[in-house]
């Protein structure tokens, strides 16, 4: 056999994609040819220098996801022209208010920033027609920033990119007004500035919100399980205290339980759902698994001491 | 929620963001994982990352159950590598033909074995030199050697994975680690 077909098979003994007969071959080749043993023993070294995968953070992860949610929010319409009605709460909150299918988002009470998109094009497909028209300069002191491009060749005549349009509004109003929870939602889920989906979970954590919303309380959970901000997290937990009990809260505390990086979360969503309104053998067999497997030693500790309190009611 | 995969991927299918949500939640840890070695750069891997599940969300309505959900998904992600552009766009991939290269290894400066006795350290900054060298191969070398190398899968699944012949893949990881033996000789020596 040639030492160029040898040469062809060191990659592949020293990543073991060879049946036995081919290696016992090459065996017999190296035994007598120092150039492939060099290239073998180089492979080694560059097999032992490049390592292992790298694990991507929970912080990436979590940016990673909140961008995904994002980037989907643009293609929303696409998927309704494929299915029709999509239950899209889990992603943002829907706005009941339309205005001519704008999106806005109100960074704050005092002030902020109106983020719109136009709606769906007629037609299924994405790129059909310019989003914008004109946008620059008309009225409403719009502008548009952060430009993201998705296809920036056009030498097929189409190009496709997100954007972020923006101008000042002012809204006033109470706190259990459709609009004003929609928008602080929006802004809790969307948001890129943590201070303000900090101002805005802060602002939905009240008593006063008379009628909890779906949609606020999804934003919440989202906030919880995927915010990057610690202190957004906590927030969202506390003001879905406020809320009724049921399943879909539930499984959020679980999942910061089993889930949130930081212990002090961990140890937030334990004392959430320590209370009667979670007892439930659900909460029981995850605590149970959290008093031997939680890397906190308090954590293991809260866990069995509600466990335990739990059993002897 | 507690559904098995199929039940996950019927409820997706019919609009249920949440369920949406979970098939995300199950496979996108190792998706980025997957980026974050291939690109080797955050950011990038935040890109192919999203563009991997707007394909998946654009796509799952056509999704069959003609093969596993997670081997449809890693088609979607060889393809999104592939095709994907880095953000510095300025990388320039170097030609399939080895016997092109001239040898050199410009962009390469040897490791000083001289330097005070910090393993870590020197380790560390091979391990950069091999990131920068991989950088160097076409988007299918690097592919190629990513899946093998760093996520374990098999020549014969990688094959299925890029829709291709196992000896072009072969090919593929014989380029790579040749490219990348005349790129680092330097740095070991």
């Amino acid at each position: 056999m040639r030492h160029q077909k040898f040469k062809e098979w060191i990659p592949l003994l020293a990543y073991d994609e060879l049946d036995e007969d081919e290696k016992y071959l090459l065996d017999q080749h190296l035994a007598i040819c120092a150039e492939c043993r060099e290239q073998l023993d180089e492979i080694k070294e560059i097999q032992q220098a490049a390592g292992s995968p790298r694990e991507p953070s929970e912080t990436l992860l979590q940016q990673a996801r909140r961008e995904l949610r994002i980037g989907l929010r643009h293609r929303e319409p696409e998927r309704r022209g494929w299915l029709g009605d999509w239950n899209w709460s889990w992603l943002v909150p829907s706005f009941r208010t339309a205005v001519a299918g704008t999106v806005c988002l109100v960074l704050g009470l005092t002030g902020g920033h109106l983020v719109y998109r136009q709606p769906p094009a007629d037609d299924n497909s994405l790129i059909t027609r310019p989003v914008v028209r004109g946008l620059p300069g008309s009225p409403g002191n719009i502008s548009v920033g952060n430009i993201r491009f998705i296809d920036a060749d056009a030498s097929d005549g189409n190009v496709e990119f997100t954007y972020e349009a923006t101008a000042p509004v002012h809204l006033r109003g109470s706190i259990n007004d459709p609009l004003i929870q929609d928008v602080l939602s929006e802004a809790l889920v969307d948001a890129q500035n943590p201070g303000v989906r900090l101002r805005a979970v802060s602002v939905l954590n009240t008593v006063q919100l008379k009628q909890p919303d779906a949609d606020v309380k999804r934003a919440l959970i989202t906030a919880l399980k995927m915010d990057e901000n610690n202190g957004v997290r906590k927030q969202a937990l506390a003001a879905l205290e406020n809320f009724p009990v049921d399943n879909e809260i539930r499984d959020a505390l679980l999942f910061v339980l089993n889930n949130d990086p930081n212990p002090a979360m961990r140890i937030a969503a334990i004392d959430a759902i320590r209370t009667e309104r979670y007892r439930d053998p659900e909460v029981l067999r995850v605590l149970e698994e959290k008093m031997h497997t939680d890397g906190n030693e308090y954590i293991r500790y809260r866990s069995r001491a509600v466990v335990q309190e739990a059993k002897q009611q | 929620m507690d559904l098995d995969e199929r039940e996950l991927i019927l409820e997706a299918q019919k609009g249920d963001g949440p369920a949406f949500e979970e098939l995300v939640y199950r496979y996108d840890r190792k998706v980025l994982k997957l980026a974050v070695s291939y690109t080797n750069d955050e950011e990038d891997a935040k890109d192919v990352y999203q563009e991997v599940f707007i394909r998946v969300f654009r796509a799952l309505p056509g999704f069959r159950f003609e093969s596993r959900f997670s081997t449809w998904l890693h088609r979607i992600v060889v393809n999104v590598c592939l095709s994907y552009k880095s953000r510095s766009q300025n990388r320039e991939y170097e030609s399939l033909d080895i016997a092109e290269d001239d040898g050199e290894s410009r962009h390469l400066e040897p490791v000083s074995h001289d330097l005070p006795s910090d393993q870590k350290a020197l380790s560390s900054e091979i391990s950069q030199h091999v990131r920068a060298a991989l950088e160097g191969l076409s988007p299918q070398q690097r592919l190629v050697f990513t899946l093998r190398h760093y996520e374990g899968y098999k020549l014969k699944e990688i094959a299925a994975l890029m829709d291709c012949a196992e000896g072009t893949v072969k090919k593929y990881l014989f380029t790579a680690t040749e490219r990348l033996r005349q790129r680092l000789r330097p740095v070991f020596q």
